[in-house]
């Protein structure tokens, strides 16, 4: 399986990085949308993991492209409301509610909160791709 | 098996009772960032009874689609293209006086809540709220009621409660009971025509008086006759908790 991550904060694609990688998955991850897309226009991908607040073209605008040109494409976004750093992270808030909600309707097949556990991703990238 | 009752029609149990029909919400979003706008467009068409007319991305589109559209509720952001050095709210309240405006921002300050509040806002929603605060919030403010987050209740709060005990007490002015009955309908948005017919006084007679006491106490808006109400305990705790509502 490969696994496509764009996401701006480095230790979020290092972290996702190394929960996800494995003798079987293959993580490529890009820091924002426009290398995202170049790296979905050079070779396929099983899965893509987006931030929404992306310096440049944002996530929503970005998925609704991946949707637009690869309409195949399980797609994952993940936002913490627009706010950096761990610490700062509000799963709860108005702005993340509002970005998750943007994506999911930009087409998104899942949509998780930032800071999310381990476990949780798991749990959605098997409802997305059950095989 | 008995159907359900349906709303607008009589209930068997209860033969006096029908329920309301619900109105649908009719919403208008201002703000200047595209994937604010599509997210909170977005969440909100989730609600049943919420239905976004429009949205606008800088302060004249939106008063433009406000004066079009007569929306229940203008949802705006604080600081807008357009407004370059003032608040949005208050242009979009001078521009459309009768609109009701809910401000939803990333500010935090005290002094941009009190801007926007004199500005003629009726609700004041920090973006890191939660969502059930948004919701809550625009259901109030759209029936005509004032509504705050939780955030910004527990900071005016804590400002009331840290601010020096002078400012808590009565004016050097003598307030006459009818100055303090007045105040006090003033503070909890009682048209004037109300306040004359519970003054049992004609309506001209009661602007003047009005417009006299605010003058000899100087206070230039509904909301700092509300405040001056809060700090001289003209008001009972369900009318102050009536008047910022915390959802």
């Amino acid at each position: 399986m490969r696994i496509l991550v764009i996401d701006d904060e480095s230790f979020v694609r290092e972290a996702l990085e190394r929960v996800l990688k494995s003798p079987t998955i293959s993580v490529v991850a890009a820091a924002d949308a426009a290398a995202g897309l170049a790296a979905l226009s050079e070779s396929r991908f099983d899965l893509i993991i987006i931030d929404v607040v992306l310096p440049g073209m944002d996530g929503v605008a970005a998925i609704k492209q991946i949707r637009r040109d690869y309409p195949d494409a399980r797609i994952i976004a993940i936002s913490g409301g627009g706010n950096f750093g761990l610490s700062a992270y509000q799963p709860e808030a108005i702005s993340t509610s509002a970005y998750l909600a943007a994506c999911k309707a930009a087409g998104a097949d899942g949509i998780l909160a930032k800071p999310f556990e381990t476990a949780e991703l798991r749990a959605l990238i098997g409802q997305i791709l059950p095989d | 098996m008995t159907q359900p009752t349906l709303a607008g029609t009589t209930d068997a149990i209860w033969p006096g009772f029908v329920r309301p029909e619900a109105k649908m919400i009719r919403l208008v979003l201002i703000d200047d960032h595209p994937v604010v706008r599509e997210g909170i467009c977005a969440l909100l068409s989730l609600e049943s009874d919420m239905t976004i007319v429009g949205d606008a991305g800088d302060i004249d589109a939106g008063i433009e689609l406000v004066r079009r559209c007569q929306p229940d509720l203008v949802i705006c952001d604080l600081t807008m293209p357009g407004c370059t050095g003032d608040i949005a709210v208050r242009k979009l309240c001078r521009e459309c006086p009768t609109a009701r405006v809910l401000v939803l921002t990333a500010h935090d300050a005290l002094e941009c809540m009190r801007e926007s509040f004199a500005a003629g806002a009726i609700g004041y929603v920090r973006k890191d709220a939660l969502r059930v605060d948004l919701l809550a919030s625009v259901r109030r403010a759209a029936a005509g009621a004032h509504a705050i987050c939780r955030g910004v209740g527990d900071m005016v709060m804590r400002d009331w409660l840290l601010a020096p005990a002078s400012t808590h007490s009565l004016p050097e002015t003598p307030l006459s009971p009818e100055d303090r009955r007045t105040l006090r309908l003033i503070a909890l948005g009682v048209p004037t025509w109300r306040i004359a017919a519970d003054l049992r006084r004609g309506v001209k007679g009661v602007e003047k008086y009005r417009a006299s006491l605010l003058r000899r106490l100087n206070l230039s808006s509904t909301a700092a006759v509300a405040q001056f109400a809060v700090r001289c305990n003209l008001l009972s705790r369900e009318e102050v908790d009536q008047l910022f509502v915390t959802e």
